[in-house]
């Protein structure tokens, strides 16, 4: 398969008044054209920082310190601003977290649907409406020409986030960035929407970066999986290797934690919280609270050892051998 | 919409009737009248601003009018009533202080002056205000954020005449191509104008910035960017249209005061305003002038109020298609 991003060793920091927050401490994967990638990690790990990056669209107080993202053979930090705004929704569609704020509340939503083809001359007004249309009647919109009309306060949850995804996907993107797609919707639109995307994905034949903090929405979505905790990757492979042969410590229990309704098991919290990224814990941001962490844990950042094929963990268990 | 505009009508006419019996009210109970005043200040007579004895037999004439036109004999509801009527009919005798003019015609001479003046200022205000407003918000904590953040504060505390007097010394005094004093040519218009579009253009710039950059930290403009938006599209296509409703609220209130609240710009001037006739009202005890003032400025600020909601309609979908 052909290479579609390369980030390497991309260091995100935050300058905040209390210091600066390594949002993305040095993290490196690759995406293959058609291949699906989850992003799994609790808030704040550094999941959303570590997609914004691929178009920079940080906050003002978040910049790119170290590293290079490639993109379709493109090096993003060396790009103009205007270079960029021509990948940004015709090559990358992103869909983010909450739909009710995502959308503007006073334009009408196909003028939204529309605005990515317009704002890069893909196509007339006329031809716009029309693939509006038809794009927001394959995310599964009812009556598309009417709702056109109307605006995102009109829409129920889910609608807004087939609307996002419209949008996202209007100008046939090479890549889409899901952004916690599904987690301000409940649960039964959840799965529509991932089903959304899975259908959408096969048609339009493009890669996606999944980023969610729920293991079972990767399951039987997504190619590979990085495993995100405190802007470290902690474990990275195929999505089967990963969830039935976990090699990280915190990815047990991550699984540990998602609920089954075919076996009764007890739900067991991680103990400790997460770590303050602005003084974060030396070697292994994980060891303060892992029950298995040794001397090496406290002192040295563990690198990712493989531990299968295109399976890696990020723990000096792993390594020990 | 026209449902709407109907019973706000209704309500605005509700308004004004408890308005002015709260005020007819107060005005009747206040102590000292007209008359009183007048006289004390006749016995001042050095002072030179009192009446001569014709004039004091002029307004004794003119209170004997008014009184059997209100009837001091007849109870208050009644005298309130008479007042409404002369409201309603537009018929509501003279004034106790310019007893050779009609209340009516105190107000058909100058409103047009006063309301010409405010509009013309605020318009100045916008054409002016947004933009600096809108440019602090996109250079935020640079130099040009700073200066109009200092601009926006001296021109929002200096109060309208001194705002005259500086305007005075700039294009009569420094550069001398405008008239101070004067009235009938629109240049009269200019330096008036000036004086009293310095404060709005304070509030609008500096709520125009507030608004703007509450508006680009919103998810939406987020999604603009991602979608692959210049500036143009971003700040002026999505952020500019939320940030504007927000900002014409605050100008039917700008608006009904500056038409009322041009004392001292228009005695500075000569400009013959409202402003003039309404500050003297109160401190003469002219009930019937004063009757008029509070019923019109109730009236202008309602108006005002229902013009900005009628905007407000078309500017934001929220509003316009949940009462359609």
């Amino acid at each position: 398969m052909d290479l579609l991003l390369s980030i390497d060793n991309l260091n995100v920091y935050f300058y905040r008044s209390e210091g600066v927050l390594k949002a993305v401490d040095g993290i490196s994967y690759n995406l293959h054209k058609g291949e699906v990638l989850g992003i799994v990690g609790e808030s704040g790990s550094g999941k959303s920082v570590s997609v914004l990056s691929i178009v920079r669209l940080l906050p003002a107080n978040g910049k790119i310190v170290d590293g290079s993202i490639s993109f379709d053979g493109k090096d993003i930090l060396k790009l103009s601003m205007n270079e960029l705004q021509d990948i940004r929704g015709k090559d990358i569609g992103f869909v983010f977290q909450d739909p009710m704020s995502s959308l503007n509340p006073v334009i009408t939503v196909g003028q939204q649907v529309m605005e990515p083809l317009l704002w890069h001359n893909l196509c007339s007004r006329e031809e716009a409406y029309k693939r509006a249309k038809n794009m927001l009647g394959m995310v599964g919109i009812p009556f598309p020409e009417e709702r056109m009309k109307e605006y995102p306060f009109q829409f129920s949850g889910g609608m807004r986030q087939r609307v996002m995804i419209a949008i996202a996907l209007i100008c046939n993107p090479k890549l889409l960035i899901a952004d916690e797609p599904t987690t301000s919707l409940d649960v039964t639109t959840q799965a529509q929407i991932i089903r959304l995307l899975k259908n959408m994905r096969s048609e339009l034949d493009m890669s996606v970066i999944l980023i969610t903090h729920n293991l079972a929405l990767t399951s039987n979505f997504c190619d590979r999986l990085i495993i995100m905790y405190a802007s470290n990757m902690m474990e990275t492979g195929g999505t089967k290797d990963v969830l039935n042969t976990p090699s990280h410590p915190y990815t047990r229990f991550l699984l540990d934690a998602v609920p089954d309704i075919e076996v009764e098991k007890e739900l067991v919290p991680i103990p400790g919280t997460i770590p303050d990224l602005i003084n974060p814990p030396e070697g292994c941001k994980f060891h303060p609270r892992c029950p298995m962490s040794m001397d090496i844990c406290r002192t040295e950042k563990p690198p990712l050892f493989p531990v299968g094929d295109g399976h890696y963990s990020a723990c000096w268990l792993c390594g020990r051998e | 919409m026209t449902q709407y505009i109907i019973k706000r009508i209704g309500w605005i006419i509700f308004n004004l009737l408890v308005l002015s019996l709260i005020a007819f009210i107060l005005i009747k109970n206040v102590p000292g009248s007209f008359l009183e005043l007048q006289i004390l200040i006749g016995q001042a007579g050095t002072m030179g601003t009192g009446l001569t004895i014709s004039e004091v037999e002029k307004v004794r004439g003119v209170e004997t009018e008014m009184m059997k036109r209100w009837g001091e004999d007849v109870p208050l509801w009644q005298q309130y009533l008479t007042f409404i009527k002369g409201l309603v009919t537009l018929d509501m005798g003279p004034s106790f202080r310019w007893p050779t003019q009609t209340i009516e015609e105190i107000i058909a001479n100058t409103f047009p002056v006063s309301f010409t003046i405010a509009i013309l200022a605020v318009t100045i205000a916008i054409i002016i205000g947004i933009p600096l407003g809108v440019l602090a918000a996109l250079k935020q904590n640079s130099w040009i954020d700073y200066l109009v953040s200092a601009l926006v504060m001296v021109v929002s505390a200096i109060p309208n005449y001194v705002m005259a007097v500086f305007v005075i010394f700039l294009f009569s005094f420094w550069i001398p191509i405008l008239p101070t004093y004067g009235w009938g040519q629109p240049k009269n218009y200019i330096l008036p104008v000036l004086a009293m579009s310095f404060g709005p253009i304070g509030s609008i710039a500096g709520y125009m910035r507030t608004s703007l950059l509450d508006a680009l930290k919103q998810d939406y403009i987020r999604t603009a960017w991602a979608k692959g938006g210049t500036e143009r599209h971003v700040i002026f296509g999505h952020a500019m249209k939320n940030s504007l409703i927000p900002l014409v609220t605050i100008l039917g209130p700008m608006i009904s005061h500056l038409i009322l609240g041009t004392v001292f710009v228009e005695g500075m001037f000569g400009v013959p305003g409202m402003g003039q006739y309404f500050s003297q009202a109160a401190g003469s005890r002219d009930y019937p002038l004063m009757m008029a003032q509070t019923v019109i400025f109730g009236l202008i600020l309602m108006i005002m109020n229902l013009i900005v909601d009628i905007i407000y309609f078309f500017l934001d979908p929220r509003i316009r298609v949940s009462r359609r």
